[in-house]
């Protein structure tokens, strides 16, 4: 029986759908069965990271009660499933969020994970989309107004009875003002789940004909190394990992003169 | 131009890291107004009766009050202890409005403030709220209230 898992923030530009598609190729390289649901029915957007624009049938058609929930799931890359939502504007008021619920429970028994990339906000399709999941996953940048917004989120999420499992932090750039993995999870009462370092090869992995996630492009970055700890700590396994280390502007100048200077010499 | 971008950026990130030039500071006053909103959604205290959990939950849900009540009308139990004229409304209206449409499950109706009516399990439910709560959080908050009553019976047995 698959466990579902909600990817909730409250805030808008966190890195929900990013660290969801993430997330989700990283358990999928861990043997796990995946399927990850774009649940935002408004402001769909997993399926431009994954490069599923085109498919014909989606989530809105299914909570429309117009097609079969396995038509509506693709391939994607690394063997995961994906049920995206449309791009469409004319079907989105009128589909029932309220369905995803027996949605889920129709294909628990095909996964081992179902991650739902919730919508930003907390109102009744966050809401629906917290009622069909097992578990709660929180993410938050470590800012003030991000944590100001997860923390309501949680709040909703406690209302519904969701179970919270613990908190994301994503962006995090090592600057002074930054709020502290340990002051976040005081705040949220709950288990700091990983730390994921901002790293702007994450945006550029999406700008391409065809995006590239970065946990499949680069897998020993940090961004990389991070979400394949929390997919670790998903399936319940320690692990370590080697991370390639971060090469500054003047030890690349200084590497690339050596390499140089060496391939000259032999 | 992209290489006087990435120059002019490299050369930040050197400047910030070696002049230490990282003026930004943690914002601790925000963090102490989000933990006093925080304090506001406590809500560890057992009950003692009905009437307690109804308005815990009332605080809980956000909602303005929640009236429990017997298929013929009868109060049983209210957060703001005067549901009685809700009670009775409310179980006429659905009393009627299930006898001309059965499969409908909640009643909503509009007047100044939202009033949601709607059965589980033996009883009707209203709940009075500034906006509309969907049928999720609607039963949601019947089951916190049947569980809590099914626990009371169970212990006054």
């Amino acid at each position: 029986m698959g466990k579902s898992i909600s990817i909730l923030s409250g805030k808008g530009g966190v890195g929900k759908t990013t660290i969801t598609a993430n997330l989700g190729l990283a358990l999928a390289k861990r043997n796990q069965k995946i399927c990850i649901i774009d649940t935002d029915v408004a402001m769909a957007n997993l399926s431009l990271m994954l490069n599923l624009q085109t498919a014909p049938i989606t989530l809105h058609d299914v909570l429309l009660g117009e097609s079969s929930i396995q038509d509506a799931i693709y391939d994607g890359p690394q063997g995961i499933k994906l049920i995206p939502s449309g791009l469409s504007l004319d079907s989105y008021r009128r589909v029932d969020v309220e369905r995803i619920s027996s949605v889920v429970n129709q294909i628990r028994n095909q996964f081992d994970f179902i991650l739902l990339d919730c919508p930003a906000g907390i109102e009744r399709n966050v809401i629906a989309v917290l009622a069909a999941s097992d578990e709660t996953l929180l993410l938050t940048s470590p800012d003030s107004p991000s944590i100001a917004d997860v923390l309501k989120a949680k709040l909703t999420a406690q209302r519904i009875g969701s179970k919270l499992i613990g908190v994301i932090i994503n962006n995090i750039r090592g600057e002074k003002g930054e709020i502290s993995k340990e002051d976040i999870g005081k705040m949220l009462e709950l288990p700091v789940y990983g730390a994921v370092p901002f790293d702007d090869e994450v945006r550029r992995s999406f700008m391409a004909e065809k995006s590239n996630p970065l946990v499949l492009k680069n897998p020993k970055n940090p961004f990389s190394i991070a979400i394949q700890k929390i997919a670790a700590k998903l399936t319940g396994v320690s692990v370590e990992f080697k991370e390639e280390k971060k090469e500054g502007f003047i030890s690349k100048l200084f590497n690339n003169l050596f390499k140089k200077k060496r391939k000259v010499t032999e | 131009m992209v290489l006087s971008l990435k120059l002019r950026n490299a050369l930040k990130k050197f400047a910030v890291k070696v002049l230490d030039v990282d003026e930004t500071s943690v914002p601790r006053n925000h963090l102490d107004l989000l933990n006093d909103f925080k304090k506001k959604f406590e809500f560890d205290e057992v009950p003692h009766n009905i009437e307690e959990f109804l308005d815990m939950l009332r605080k809980k849900h956000l909602v303005d009050s929640i009236s429990v009540a017997s298929t013929d009308g009868s109060l049983i139990s209210s957060s703001n202890g005067n549901g009685l004229s809700e009670s009775l409304t409310g179980s006429a209206l659905f009393n009627y409005l299930k006898s001309e449409m059965p499969k409908s499950e909640v009643m909503l109706i509009k007047e100044k403030d939202w009033f949601m009516v709607f059965f589980w399990k033996q009883k009707l439910f209203i709940v009075r709220s500034p906006s509309n709560l969907s049928p999720t959080e609607l039963t949601i908050l019947a089951k916190e209230i049947e569980e809590f009553v099914s626990q009371h019976k169970k212990t006054a047995n």
